[in-house]
């Protein structure tokens, strides 16, 4: 009888971890089937000072420092962010505090009145047609700092008292390159497929306890001027936090679809200071955001300069990220490229990513524009839920070596002392391309 | 006018639309295209549901849905896609043939010059389509900083008439277009319109130059300043030196596209042609403009069998 027992409880611990790999599995596989309303209970309603839309965004030393932003419905008066390195438990709250050092409302554009019909004073016709009016929304954000590298920090974010779950993520390492980013652009139509792709960054994570930040390459939403697409996007982006709390910071590229103030106040940058910077993913990979939106020379290319030339031989990997591709698979190249592309080639830089084009390639390395073995590989261009575009695969730099193709994606860059290996993972988790790139002796 | 004129002006409308046709036919697509394809796959894809079944749940609002549709199968959304681009690349390719044949087909049966209006049309709309795209910066201006070209093909079909009151028109949508068209890039590059800047940093560049921001923004200003007073001169008075400068300072601002990107930005200088060559047609019609100089007022017709 014992042993019947004992026989039946393993039979159905086996019949338990096999249902729970079928799940995970079939989540994989069902991510295209999700629907509208399973994907919409995920996310956090916006109300009163509930602390919903959080992410934390790294541009800056990745070890030691990170932005903790959230969104409320209401104003509030005390907004701040418990985090440490242990958890507070269930009801508890981790151990240190910061308290946002800025708060303020979003930039929102109200829709205009409605016209007057013929003989209708706008009296009338506003009295006739109300135009519904864009209820207000709050960010905060708190800058924590003097962090340990390679840590994971929990965190709890309260509004007035209203606190939200616990998260935590994981602070870059001081030194080596055992970790992953995932780059990705274009999210700003598709809700349904943007919302899939944040599921796919989500399981990407949950697979790999090595993926550390996810790299958006900007085009967040279509119209960057209103809010009422930004909110979707940041209750969306809520998606691409683990079950267990887990947060992927996010690491922000400005698009040409990302204009006006909402894009510096949900990112938490100085618009007239931090449209271009590095993150220092510990001392060994450095990620350079650039800004297609502004001139590429003047005070950029001279900041860029100075930025590859400190970093050149100081890192291991060293990356650049902006929207608008050099060498693209779809449209023509960004103004930029004769001003970027020759510093890019002076100081080897290991790879380019780029948005905008709604594809997938991955280019020859290019060196002085020509195809070159020891050249830099520009890899894009965009698939986070955007509808995707035919490519011109008869471009020079994309035969012979060089691939384009059209499905949504995120770019996987896996570092190693001596190679970086690069996949184009697809939305239903299988691999359109898979590289590695060698590390240059310096 | 002289007896080239037309002929030139013909080659040029080919020009421009060949230069708005090629990224159409061989890259992207239109703007008119795009915009297409974002509004249908917005439908298809469900967005609108998505949208509003999230402001409700999640900000307790309501959106008005007109009509709700269930989300598409991929491949039928691929394949209407697929469609919509043929069909752009189609107009594109009707158009170019329109504008290179019309000039043999006017010689016969000058009243079929108002087909040029076709393509004049089709310029229009991708104006307009730039404009609600919203991607670029000054994008909302689009149908007047894009005047010279639609309207150089409006006048192409005035004058091709061939009588004095159809010169007449010509003469003024040529004026009021390159007042728009001057107008707004000289409003862009006084608001440093960042493209505006690369072009003359890459310049600047290529001649050994290190342009510093500050020169740089100097010059846009200046630029802004003289193509406004440019856009007012052009409607105000008929004066030849002005005509001739702003066919130069056109000419140089199409050209410095291919100059700073190279030789594969040709459409763009392509596009831009118009840009030089509509004050030259104002100056080569010779007829007035609001207030009259007469030292400088030349009213010579077209004459006949010139195309």
């Amino acid at each position: 009888m014992n042993n019947n027992r004992a026989n039946w409880i393993v039979a159905s611990l086996i019949f338990s971890v096999i249902s729970m790999i079928s799940a995970v599995s079939a989540n994989d596989v069902d991510l295209a089937k999700l629907d509208v309303e399973s994907l919409v209970t995920k996310m956090t309603p916006l109300k009163g000072t509930t602390p919903a839309q959080w992410r934390v965004v790294w541009t800056d030393d990745a070890c030691r420092k990170a932005t903790i932003s959230w969104t409320t419905a209401e104003p509030g008066e005390k907004h701040v962010v418990y985090y440490g390195t242990k958890s507070g438990g269930r009801e508890g709250k981790p151990a240190l505090n910061q308290e946002c050092q800025s708060n303020g409302i979003y930039t929102i554009t109200q829709p205009n009145p409605p016209k007057p019909k013929e003989g209708e004073t706008p009296e009338q016709a506003l009295k006739r047609n109300p135009p519904k009016k864009i209820a207000p929304a709050y960010y905060h954000h708190a800058r924590i700092k003097e962090l340990k590298p390679n840590t994971r920090y929990y965190f709890v974010l309260e509004s007035d008292g209203e606190r939200s779950r616990e998260f935590y993520f994981r602070t870059a390492p001081a030194e080596g390159t055992d970790f992953t980013l995932i780059h990705g652009g274009d999210s700003r139509s598709g809700h349904a497929n943007r919302c899939r792709m944040n599921l796919r960054i989500a399981e990407q994570a949950k697979s790999d306890s090595k993926v550390l930040a996810f790299a958006h390459g900007g085009d967040y939403i279509v119209s960057g001027v209103r809010w009422e697409q930004w909110r979707l996007w940041l209750s969306q982006h809520e998606l691409t936090t683990l079950e267990d709390g887990r947060v992927l910071p996010i690491i922000p590229t400005k698009g040409n679809h990302d204009k006006g103030k909402i894009y510096f106040e949900v990112f938490d940058l100085e618009e007239t200071t931090k449209r271009w910077h590095t993150t220092m993913l510990g001392k060994d990979v450095a990620l350079v955001t650039l800004d297609t939106n502004s001139p590429g020379g003047g005070p950029q290319a001279e900041w860029l300069e100075a930025e590859l030339k400190r970093l050149r031989p100081a890192v291991r990997w060293l990356i650049v990220q902006y929207h608008r591709p050099m060498y693209p698979a779809v449209k023509g190249p960004a103004t930029h490229a004769p001003i970027f592309c020759p510093l890019f080639d002076k100081y080897n830089v290991d790879i380019a990513l780029e948005s905008d084009g709604h594809c997938m390639k991955r280019t020859v390395p290019i060196r002085n524009g020509k195809k070159d073995p020891t050249g830099i590989v520009y890899v894009g261009e965009g698939g986070l839920g955007v509808g995707q575009r035919k490519t011109n695969p008869d471009r020079w730099y994309l035969k012979d070596g060089g691939k384009a193709g059209s499905a949504h994606h995120v770019i996987r860059l896996d570092f190693n002392p001596d190679d970086m290996r690069v996949r184009f993972i697809l939305m239903d988790g299988s691999a359109w391309d898979d590289r590695r790139i060698k590390a240059r002796n310096h | 006018m002289h007896k080239y004129a037309l002929p030139l002006l013909a080659i040029v409308a080919v020009v421009t639309v060949l230069g708005a046709a090629w990224p159409v036919l061989f890259n992207e697509g239109s703007a008119t295209g795009k915009l297409l394809v974002r509004t249908y796959e917005t439908e298809a894809v469900g967005d609108v549901d998505f949208e509003s079944a999230m402001v409700t749940e999640l900000y307790g609002e309501t959106l008005e849905v007109t009509a709700s549709k269930p989300e598409s199968d991929p491949a039928a959304i691929a394949a209407q896609v697929s469609r919509l681009r043929q069909l752009d690349r189609g107009v594109a390719f009707m158009c170019l043939l329109l504008t290179a044949g019309l000039p043999f087909a006017c010689r016969k049966w000058p009243k079929l010059s108002w087909l040029y209006l076709l393509p004049a049309l089709w310029l229009l709309v991708n104006a307009q389509a730039t404009a609600m795209n919203d991607s670029k910066a000054f994008a909302e201006l689009a149908v007047p900083a894009h005047a010279t070209r639609w309207g150089m093909l409006v006048a192409l079909a005035l004058l091709l008439l061939r009588n004095p009151q159809s010169d007449r028109i010509a003469n003024w949508v040529l004026r009021i277009a390159c007042a728009l068209t001057f107008a707004v890039h000289g409003w862009e590059s006084f608001q440093l319109n960042p493209p505006f800047q690369d072009l003359l940093y890459i310049t600047a560049g290529h001649v050994g130059i290190g342009l510093s921001e500050w020169i740089c923004h100097g010059l846009l200003h200046t630029i802004g300043v003289l193509d406004l007073i440019l856009a007012v001169s052009v409607v105000a008075v008929h004066h030849r030196r002005l005509l001739y400068w702003m066919g130069c300072w056109g000419l140089i601002t199409a050209a410095s596209r291919p100059i700073a990107m190279g030789l594969d930005a040709w459409p763009e200088f392509a596009m831009r042609l118009p840009n030089s060559v509509a004050p030259l047609l104002v100056l080569f019609l010779g007829l007035q403009a609001i207030f009259s100089l007469s030292s400088s007022t030349t009213n010579t017709q077209l004459e006949p069998g010139t195309l």
